[in-house]
């Protein structure tokens, strides 16, 4: 009891102050990102302008793969050590990923549209790695919602999450294998075969807000589970105190 | 000013519209659940002061 | 190691794969009943059902492997028999390993006992049926010990089936690629695709018991 109320007070202390810098920079390089994206940033040479959707798809996508590898160590070090703040951390990215993921496959789409022709090519195996993604990420939430004690559902939320980051590698290889059995050479990737310069610095800029974004929302939700936790172990002791 | 695209403009539009859906979608869902648990917090904690 | 349990467990999980809702006929059926549909679905060219057949009865075996899962670990969840298990300090992941592969040979080995059949009505080439076959069951044991892992994570949850649909389809992916890859080429399980069919199958195996173990433990508290 005694070390579960030490980590989280200092955790509350440093985000507390922290967050609503996270959010003020995060506003900043996306506002920033997205000028640059629809406003400066030159049309690519095969593609046109649907390649300034890439300032949104590509972080999507990283953070899509972060947050789900974030979500599986944050469940590995709560199951081996028990520090709660890691289960409160995996609760916390699970849907602020799935988001991420569900933007990196609607772009995705949206953009191949004028680009392959298809709104969706299978044949691109990121983006049908990402759309397994998701559905690890939505098991991920529909096992923690199923449970019904908090103890549970972190439990197996964490013995999911642990399964699922071990077979991501292999469903990554397997579906790369699938994909490039019937790949033609006029197969675009989405980013373009190689990114003009100029797009490089906005895009990172874009990454690094969204990333920001991505660990204000977690602290919020974080910080959220601590205030539930406390009202719910204030009503807990009432209920003792009144027998 | 609005930007003027090429033929792709719309996609680009629409892009960029559903992916600031689904943040302000994912933002207003956890900034609002953190401001209900901390204002349970704060209504409880309150009532043990009256007691 | 005490084998009681573990053989005790066995037995027990081929009982009851055979007995409650009429033994294998649910998952066969469900299995047989999907791929007949697919014909109506897709018309009746026999060149289309020919290259697409292999792929269906994949799709069909993974979803008709998890119409038992649900079963699983249920009874023993209700009756006590997990309970007994945790107190006697059973080597859960052995336990968890042998009822998966009992419930595969229940109910996954039927279903590739009658891929021939099916595959011949799906215009699939006759000497490809044999090869195939032994394709789908160790595919099979994949998708059965990752339905498994699923099963045990609902176990103490209502009406879990759907849910363990949404966790174990992922993992099906690899098993389902390789599998429809390794029958589309002439060497069959001998080919790459092949060779990473039953090892996948090899790593469901040595993963999912240990998943299952952890949690069957949880479901039991």
């Amino acid at each position: 009891m005694i070390s579960y109320f030490a980590n989280p007070h200092r955790f509350m202390k440093l985000s507390g102050v922290l967050t609503p810098w996270l959010f003020a920079a995060a506003g900043v390089m996306i506002a920033y990102s997205l000028w640059q994206a629809l406003w400066i940033v030159r049309p690519e040479t095969y593609q046109g302008d649907s390649a300034r959707i890439m300032f949104i798809h590509v972080p999507a996508a990283w953070l899509s793969m972060a947050g789900y590898a974030g979500l599986a160590v944050s469940s590995f070090i709560w199951f081996v050590w028990r520090h709660e703040l890691a289960d409160m951390a995996a609760k916390a990215m699970a849907p602020v990923g799935a988001a991420y993921t569900a933007i990196c496959l609607a772009t995705g789409s949206i953009w191949g549209k004028p680009t392959w022709g298809t709104w969706w090519q299978w044949e691109d195996p990121r983006m049908t790695s990402v759309l397994v993604l998701l559905f690890l990420y939505l098991g991920y939430i529909a096992i923690r919602a199923a449970m019904d004690t908090r103890q549970k559902a972190a439990r197996a939320a964490a013995i999911l999450a642990m399964v699922g980051v071990v077979n991501v590698p292999i469903i990554k290889f397997s579906v790369d294998i699938w994909a490039s059995i019937h790949q033609t050479a006029s197969v675009v990737r989405l980013d373009g075969p190689s990114m003009p310069a100029e797009y490089l610095v906005p895009l990172l800029i874009a990454a690094l807000g969204h990333s920001l974004l991505f660990t204000g929302l977690l602290f919020t939700g974080m910080r959220a589970d601590v205030h539930t936790r406390r009202a719910d172990a204030l009503v807990m002791r009432r209920l003792q105190a009144a027998e | 000013m609005i930007p003027a695209f090429d033929h792709t403009g719309p996609f680009i539009w629409a892009a960029f519209s559903l992916s600031a859906i689904i943040l302000a979608t994912v933002i207003t869902g956890v900034t609002v659940r953190a401001a209900a648990a901390k204002a349970r917090l704060e209504r409880l904690e309150g009532e043990e002061e009256i007691e | 190691m005490k084998p009681a349990p573990l053989a005790a467990a066995f037995t027990q999980s081929l009982g009851e794969a055979w007995s409650g809702g009429a033994g294998a006929v649910l998952p066969v059926g469900f299995f047989a009943g999907a791929a007949m549909l697919v014909p109506f679905g897709v018309g009746h060219d026999n060149d289309v059902l020919a290259r697409i057949g292999p792929g269906v009865l994949w799709v069909a075996l993974a979803l008709s492997s998890l119409v038992t899962m649900e079963r699983l670990f249920q009874s023993d969840l209700e009756d006590g028999a997990l309970d007994l298990w945790l107190q006697i300090d059973a080597p859960m992941a052995a336990i968890a390993a042998v009822k998966a592969l009992a419930f595969w040979l229940a109910a996954g080995l039927p279903l590739t006992l009658i891929t021939p059949l099916l595959g011949l009505m799906l215009q699939m080439p006759a000497d490809t049926l044999l090869p195939a076959a032994l394709g789908y069951g160790v595919g099979g044991i994949a998708f059965f010990m990752w339905g498994g892992v699923g099963a045990a994570l609902t176990a103490s949850v209502r009406r879990g089936g759907l849910l363990i649909a949404l966790i174990a389809l992922p993992l099906y992916v690899p098993t389902a690629i390789f599998g429809a890859m390794a029958l589309q080429s002439d060497a069959g399980l001998l080919a790459p695709e092949g060779l990473y069919l039953v090892a996948t199958s090899l790593f469901a195996s040595a993963v999912a018991p240990f998943a299952m173990a952890a949690a069957l433990r949880l479901a039991a508290d």
